[in-house]
């Protein structure tokens, strides 16, 4: 009879998942886990790696697998590289690693059948994947299995990634696993073993594969002929680029329009749901709080799923299909003279839709000095929640003018965005000094069709842990604002007076002197600082401090509009001229203005300073810069 | 010659005969599955004088200069 705690000693197994970039390795994850995995997040980790538990249906409840970074081998050149060692060797979740599956790609296997070499050195009990079997099966190529077998010591068997065809092989391997006492560190090789290692791999490939076909090499190029016909269209010095704006301009729309009515929807469900707890209990302060402070702020951050979600699924297609690692080799010169990597490329993209998902999707990127740069300036990317702002003051500017105008407005203000990024990028890079040396050399893999389930899966997960990492602090923001803009007289009748009054609004009187230069008032200013809770708030922050009553949503923009051409501060000046309401577009086009990118960014990179250091210079410098063009534009008569 | 030699146009196969440079460079290209003696074609270059763009077996690479330039070939 087994005791409870020798019955957990002999079942609780971890088993982690190793293989180079592209090899299926998060493929098998997947399927071995199924829905129960979880995605951790380690403290000063760069990029993080899951643990899940062995999916019910497979069985086995006490075995953890562990997904890492792909790494092409166990001397890590990357910060990444770096994450799948520790995962291994001093891994902060597991008490140790008790068994390594080496995922190798069927179709590459000379180059990394390298890794499962270092890795039996280090002693870890291994079982060897062979992925890609459906790719293989469909051009006839049968691999010795036994051959691999016999030449490298441990079980080896082969996976299908479209239908989990050998899943429960493995899993059966998994569970037969015994864990070994004694591991060592990977020892690095010198150049010479490296190349007899790599001649030696290629040799157990070649068996391998014509021990059972004819013509492998023939067969094996097949695979790869369209992918090269593709990559002469994709790859090409001219049409190449043109098909890459098409794609990522495909990408960038379907963000913005596919998203619009699920956000109407959502906008649509949130403000009924505000409405309804509001009459509950009218007039009464919880019902305030709830209505505005909870379910406002919620709608608010809430709103932005559908963007997010969609920037995903199409950021995954491109790196399923394997296109993302061809979009990072177009733009690498041009963006390495700007101190950054080819593949900072769609991170900077999807900051346009929002910078935090942006932010976290920097970890592709493997020099730590490229992955800085380019999270520093993602913030500077107009994101969606910027487009209230300017179609206010663009409706503002050129109110009864042609459409044509407001168009290229803010389509000068996007190109601003991507200009002051690429100077903020030049000037920034002499700043970080590189650790690593900086390399791109990029595996382009074979051209993929994207597994739909699996695809939509990763999604939503990704979607989820953005909303558990954002949402807290969004949410704790807005009820701040919320208390400040309501007390200390909440049961002020006037509501234009309550604001005045309230905490907010004394902040605001307080901070006059410094919106003044930018030449506007104490309530501009509160809806800039409503605005670090999310930008679109000021918008909504200009209604409340304007004492805009209508609540009808077309003629609430007129009626803001009206009320912004005639307002005047305290000593009777226009407070919405041409020049401040210039100024305050170049404000949001450059201040950083959103707590929960900031929340993102001192996670990610590891650092308070850092973001702290970002934060003080945006706000600063759009300070000044505004403060100049304002009093500038005044000096030379345009009001 | 190295593989940034002007002569070589994109369908031209040529033999790697050694290695200089970074040595991290060179241990990426080992572990990418580049050694004394690989074979590979060379496809061409990404625009705006972008990475250079080889094929070997079933793989395909894209090099930056300061990498490409660390890999001495030979042509056949």
């Amino acid at each position: 009879m087994h005791t409870d705690s020798a019955e957990l000693v002999v079942d609780s197994k971890a088993i982690a998942l190793v293989g180079a970039p592209n090899s299926g390795k998060t493929t098998l994850y997947n399927w071995l886990t199924g829905s129960r995995f979880k995605t951790v997040n380690y403290p000063g980790a760069t990029v993080e790696f899951s643990l899940g538990k062995l999916a019910p249906h497979l069985g086995d409840d006490s075995v953890q697998v562990m997904d890492t970074p792909g790494t092409y081998s166990l001397h890590p050149k990357s910060a990444d590289e770096w994450v799948t060692l520790r995962a291994l060797y001093e891994n902060p979740k597991l008490e140790k690693v008790d068994g390594v599956i080496v995922v190798v790609d069927g179709t590459q296997m000379p180059r990394h059948l390298q890794l499962v070499m270092q890795l039996k050195e280090t002693g870890f009990p291994l079982i060897v994947v062979v992925t890609m079997a459906d790719l293989l099966r469909r051009e006839g190529i049968e691999i010795d299995m036994e051959y691999l077998r016999k030449t490298l010591g441990c079980p080896v068997l082969s996976f299908d990634g479209l239908l989990a065809g050998g899943l429960q092989d493995i899993v059966a391997e998994v569970k037969k696993l015994k864990a070994s006492t004694k591991v060592s560190r990977p020892v690095p090789w010198s150049f010479e073993i490296q190349e007899q290692k790599l001649k030696q791999c290629e040799q157990v490939a070649k068996e391998a594969l014509t021990h059972k076909t004819d013509h492998a090499q023939d067969r094996l190029n097949k695979i790869v002929a369209t992918t090269e016909k593709l990559d002469r269209v994709l790859l090409h010095p001219v049409f190449g680029f043109l098909f890459f704006i098409l794609i990522m301009g495909g990408l960038f729309s379907c963000v913005f329009w596919l998203a619009t009515p699920f956000m109407d929807w959502i906008d649509g469900a949130f403000s009924a749901a505000g409405d309804g707890v509001a009459a509950l209990g009218p007039g009464t302060l919880w019902a305030d709080f709830l209505s505005k402070g909870v379910i406002g702020s919620f709608a608010a951050f809430m709103v932005f799923i559908p963007q997010i979600f969609i920037l995903f699924v199409g950021i995954g297609i491109l790196e399923s299909t394997g296109y993302l690692a061809r979009a990072a080799t177009l733009i690498d010169r041009p963006f390495s003279a700007l101190g950054m990597s080819g593949r900072s490329f769609v991170p900077l993209l999807s900051g346009f839709a929002c910078a935090v998902p942006a932010i976290i999707a920097t970890r592709n990127i493997p020099s730590k000095k490229d992955r800085l740069i380019t999270s520093f300036i993602i913030p500077l990317m107009s994101c969606s929640a910027r487009l209230p702002v300017y179609a206010l003051f663009i409706a503002f500017l050129f109110h009864g003018q042609s459409p044509l105008k407001a168009g290229l407005a803010l389509a000068a203000l996007y190109l601003g965005s991507i200009i002051i990024g690429s100077l903020a990028a030049g000037v920034v890079s002499r700043f970080i000094p590189a650790k690593e040396p900086s390399f791109f050399m990029m595996e382009l893999p074979i051209y993929r069709r994207p597994k739909v389930r699996v695809l939509l899966r990763q999604s939503w997960t990704r979607t989820l842990s953005y909303i558990k990492r954002a949402g807290p602090v969004i949410f704790t923001f807005a009820v701040v604002i919320w208390v400040g803009t309501t007390f200390p007289h909440y049961n002020a009748e006037n509501p234009h007076v309550k604001l005045e009054d309230s905490y907010v609004g004394q902040l605001g009187k307080v901070i006059e002197p410094v919106v003044h230069p930018m030449g506007v008032d104490w309530r501009v200013g509160v809806g800039l600082i409503s605005a670090f809770a999310a930008r679109e708030v000021f918008v909504s922050s200009l209604v409340v401090t304007f004492n805009i009553t209508d609540g009808d949503e077309d003629s609430q923009q007129q009626a803001l509009l009206s009320q912004m051409a005639t307002a005047v501060n305290s000593q009777g000046e226009k407070i919405f001229t041409v020049s401040s309401v210039i100024g305050l577009m170049v404000f949001f086009l450059i201040a950083l203005q959103c707590m929960s990118t900031v929340g993102v960014q001192i996670r990610e990179s590891g650092s308070w300073k850092f973001a702290v250091t970002q934060l003080v210079a945006f706000n600063l410098f759009a300070y000044v810069l505004v403060v100049l063009l304002v009093q500038g534009l005044r000096s030379i008569g345009i009001s | 010659m190295t593989l940034l030699d002007t002569s070589l146009k994109p369908g031209h196969t040529v033999e790697i005969v050694g290695f200089a440079g970074e040595d991290v460079f060179r241990e990426r290209l080992h572990e990418m599955g580049l050694r004394v003696g690989t074979v590979l074609t060379i496809l061409g270059r990404a625009p705006f004088g972008g990475p250079l763009l080889i094929r070997f077996n079933t793989s395909f690479l894209a090099l930056r200069n300061e990498e490409a330039a660390c890999t001495q070939i030979q042509q056949n």
